[in-house]
């Protein structure tokens, strides 16, 4: 009689104290092929159990058919039954198990790449999923308007959406410095976008994005991360995804320094740690190396907003530290205008290249750096006094600072008026060299005399080395004092 | 290392180890257990992540094969024997298990769901480790009959309230789907994964029995057994099934309706070793030693609550059975085991709900790697108390057709 299943079995002694009857055959792995011939073991006390009928023998034929054939109609039927896909979009299996393992990959740096980088998708991913929406938590940051010919190429960089309002963190380097109109989300859905905050001293900027949904936004770190742990940066650039591990090199509470193990990441690029929370915002030139934590960031930027102070003030000038002979010639203290942006609020209010500012409202100044944080740390609208020496004399002009986004600290300058001779016509080579000038700088002004050609006019002659030179060098303009002139 | 270097030293690496557990008469499980962990990357790091994710697929072959086994036992005359008791002890065991954690989590104060995912998961029963150690110490009797039932149905039943877990879960997120649609999303995913699980398995095994019969010689019938198992398994990740009901219902339907059912499985046995010394001793590198540190409060809240509640629950489930003391002591203690499915649950929690993922993977996995040492030990002793368990396993026989046996 044959028999599947367990009891296919031949009998043997007794063996057992208990007085089980013990067959031949062990516990569903390995099975005789011979058929049994009747010993069946006991279930209870000794006596042995009649043989139950055989179930496979009533399974058979046609009805194995129709059994397989109602399966095979439950499995179609499932396919095209299913619903669509979910939004959440959750990874399949395979996809799951090597985040296990990339946590635990910090031995292994070369391993940790490939981990680090289905960690960092996956993050990213976690954070869509935490907020059940599909939008992933970066935007990228772009301007509606076409930049100048001439201009760097359009901005190119992100931020991420890190708080439940809809804001996005990122640096003003991603911006390029125009002005923004709408922002792009990762699924390609546009929203308009306003900067509502500037933090000139790391050049993060806050920008507020209309109607994204509350909620929406990345998880934020609970703790900062550890010197020498391992974050990820993710996110896109030019339209591709980019998902680099970097290291903390350090962190000091509010700024980290970061270490890319492969490439540069922009301007704006979030970190995330391995959890899958947003950590901090990567920095811009001139330092790569530099990250900000969003929650502090977020805190610090709000601050300002309120106490109005959103955007820093500029009046549109550039100021020039001064020592040496520059110093002597000036023969007073205070920052050195070198350039005035046309029709700033500087230039309306009738400062020139050359003006030596004194003091800002109330603050005496005598350097450039201190006047430059008090001018920006003036109200945006509000007018504000300044002080300044022009031609031996001191003067008082009023100045309505505006709110400016660039933290590039020297606007680009005019081209330089036709006709502006080079240096090295004007001056001696071994003067130009001594005071630091190149020699084909365009000179804009001798002695606060405009020049249009050569030669130097009779009175700059007749005054004498050395000279105090307003000279136009690479977008830039600014003061040297130059000694002898050059040979007719 | 590359991989085959490494799957070379896991098997050399579980060869010693066997012996070593006989040695000092511990279940071999435990020991390849242990060498896994002490080669994976918690300790010697002969076996890295690399070769961890590499080799997976080895895991998941041998846990086809053995649900495809443990699905055999549900031959039908077998379990309409068994079925009720077995039936009501597996309620008991894993309702308890699952109220005690719940309970013992909510009263530490951890979030509802947090709870609730961690009381579904203490439910499990780790099907390979347990058959494992039957298998090593020839177990034989009414509580081993009972145990590998209950241990399949205590995986039916464990993935059927996770999906109905996932499923409220699901629905009570936050989305701006319409209700009817995130209703039949849920019902469905529920529906399919069991019921299109069981019809993939039902359809398989009706294949293999068609084609067993020109299966004439043993090598032939272990490529059909092995290469429809891997079939089941993959088929049913491709559809979204779930490849421990496939594979049971592949083993029950060719255990209730081939005539070969017993030489497919025969077959089998012969491939079996290899395959299950590298699952547990991959098992074994994929603990993570270093999470025992984070288990934390809550996971050794979970850890005893679970203990008790399996041990205590199988007892009560025993009232108005007619079974023996020992049987009654003992079959608690060989429900404590827990790893693969635990561990496969808790990374379904990572891909869908990740917001409650960090909490709970710090407990399972600290609470697996528990588990897995310490079940089989409880596991062989209660063979052993019972009665049922030889106290040296026995030397594999050759199993010849028509061979007596000794």
């Amino acid at each position: 009689m044959a028999l599947a299943g367990l009891d296919g079995c031949r009998g043997r002694p007794l063996q057992r104290p208990q007085g089980w009857c013990v067959k031949a055959c062990q516990a569903a792995r390995r099975l005789p092929t011979v058929p049994g011939e009747g010993t069946v073991a006991g279930v209870s006390d000794a006596a042995p159990r009649p043989e139950p009928p055989t179930l496979p023998k009533l399974i058979q034929g046609a009805l194995k058919l129709r059994l397989a054939g109602g399966a095979a109609l439950v499995l179609v039927a499932g396919i095209l039954l299913a619903p669509p896909q979910a939004r959440k979009n959750p990874l399949p299996q395979e996809k799951a198990a090597p985040i296990l393992q990339a946590e635990v990959q910090r031995r292994e740096p070369a391993r940790v790449f490939r981990g680090v980088q289905e960690t960092g998708r996956k993050a990213l991913r976690y954070t869509v999923a935490f907020h059940g929406r599909a939008q992933e938590p970066r935007v990228t940051v772009f301007s509606d308007f076409a930049p100048p010919l001439g201009q760097p190429e359009a901005p190119h960089g992100f931020g991420v959406l890190a708080s439940g309002e809809g804001d996005v963190l990122t640096h003003v380097s991603a911006m390029g410095g125009l002005p923004l109109g709408e922002a792009e989300l990762s699924d390609g859905t546009r929203v308009r976008a306003q900067v509502i905050a500037h933090e000139p001293e790391t050049g993060l900027v806050l920008v507020r994005l209309e109607g994204v949904p509350a909620g929406t936004g990345a998880p934020l770190a609970r703790s900062e991360p550890d010197s020498g742990e391992l974050v990820v940066a993710a996110g896109r650039s030019h339209g591709r995804d980019m998902v680099a591990p970097v290291f903390v090199a350090s962190s000091d509470g509010d700024r980290y320094t970061i270490s890319a193990a492969s490439g540069v990441v922009v301007p704006g690029t979030p970190l995330f740690n391995l959890e899958g929370e947003a950590l901090a915002v990567t920095s811009g030139a001139p330092s790569f190396s530099d990250a900000y934590p969003i929650g502090l960031s977020l805190l610090r930027l709000r601050e300002r907003i309120a106490q109005g102070r959103a955007f820093p003030s500029s009046i549109g000038i550039v100021l020039q530290p001064h020592a040496g002979p520059l110093a002597s010639k000036l023969g007073a203290v205070g920052a050195l205008v070198c350039d005035v942006r046309g029709g700033g609020p500087a230039a309306r209010a009738g400062i020139r290249p050359g003006d030596l500012i004194v003091g800002v409202g109330e603050l005496e100044t005598s350097g450039a750096e201190e006047a430059a944080q008090a001018i920006t740390s003036l109200g945006a609208g509000e007018p504000a006094r300044l002080r300044l020496r022009r031609a031996g004399a001191e003067r008082e002009l009023e100045v309505t600072p505006e709110g400016t986004l660039s933290a590039a600290p020297l606007p680009v300058a005019d081209a330089p008026p036709a006709g502006a001779p080079r240096a090295r016509d004007v001056f001696e080579a071994a003067a130009l060299a001594a005071a630091g000038v190149p020699a084909e700088a365009r000179v804009l002004s001798v002695e606060g005399t405009p020049l249009r050609g050569l030669p130097l006019p009779r009175a700059l002659l007749r005054k004498g080395p050395p000279w105090l030179v307003w000279l136009h060098w690479e977008a830039r303009r600014f003061f040297a004092v130059v000694g002898a002139p050059a040979a007719p | 290392m590359n991989e085959i270097l490494s799957v070379g030293l896991i098997l050399l690496a579980a060869l010693l180890a066997g012996h070593a557990a006989q040695l000092l008469r511990i279940p071999e499980v435990t020991g390849y257990l242990v060498v896994g962990v002490a080669i994976g990357p918690s300790a010697l790091d002969l076996i890295s992540h690399q070769n961890l994710q590499t080799l997976g697929f080895l895991s998941e072959v041998a846990l086809g094969l053995i649900l495809f086994s443990i699905g055999s036992i549900f031959e039908a005359s077998r379990f309409l024997h068994l079925g009720r008791g077995v039936a009501r002890i597996t309620l008991w065991e894993a309702g308890s298990a699952f109220g005690l954690s719940l309970v013992a989590l909510l009263a530490l104060g951890e979030p509802f769901w947090v709870a609730l995912l961690l009381a579904v998961i203490a439910m499990e029963t780790a099907p390979a480790t347990t058959l494992m150690v039957l298998h090593e110490y020839d177990a034989e009797g009414p509580m081993t009959e009972r145990l590998m039932a209950m241990v399949a149905l205590n995986n039916m039943l464990v993935l059927l309230v996770f999906g109905a877990v996932t499923a409220a879960l699901n629905l009570g997120g936050g989305s701006d789907e319409s209700l009817l649609l995130l209703l039949y999303r849920a019902g469905y995913g529920l529906v399919w994964s069991t019921l299109g699980s069981l019809a993939l398995g039902v359809l398989l095994g009706l294949v293999v029995d068609a084609w067993a019969a020109r299966a004439r010689e043993s090598g032939e019938a272990m490529i059909l057994a092995m290469g429809v198992v891997l079939v089941a398994v993959g088929a049913s990740r491709t559809l979204g099934l779930s490849p421990l009901f496939a594979t049971l219902a592949l083993g029950a339907t060719v255990a209730n309706t081939s005539r070969h059912g017993g030489a497919l499985l025969g077959a089998l046995g012969r491939a079996d070793p290899p395959l299950y010394a590298a699952f547990f001793v991959l098992a074994g590198a994929e603990l993570q030693v270093t999470q025992l540190g984070e288990l934390g409060l809550a996971g050794a809240v979970y850890v005893v609550a679970r203990a008790v509640g399996k041990v205590g629950g199988a007892r009560l489930g025993m009232r108005g059975q007619d079974l023996p003391e020992t049987v009654r002591s003992n079959l608690g203690l060989c429900l404590i085991s827990s790893s693969s499915l635990a561990v496969g649950l808790t990374i379904q929690i990572r891909g869908s709900f990740p917001q409650y993922a960090p909490e709970i993977t710090g407990v399972v996995l600290a609470a697996v790697l528990i588990f897995e040492v310490v079940g089989p030990l409880l596991t062989r002793r209660a063979l052993l108390q019972a009665g049922e368990a030889r106290t040296t396993p026995e030397p594999l026989k050759e199993m010849s057709e028509g061979a007596p046996l000794a």
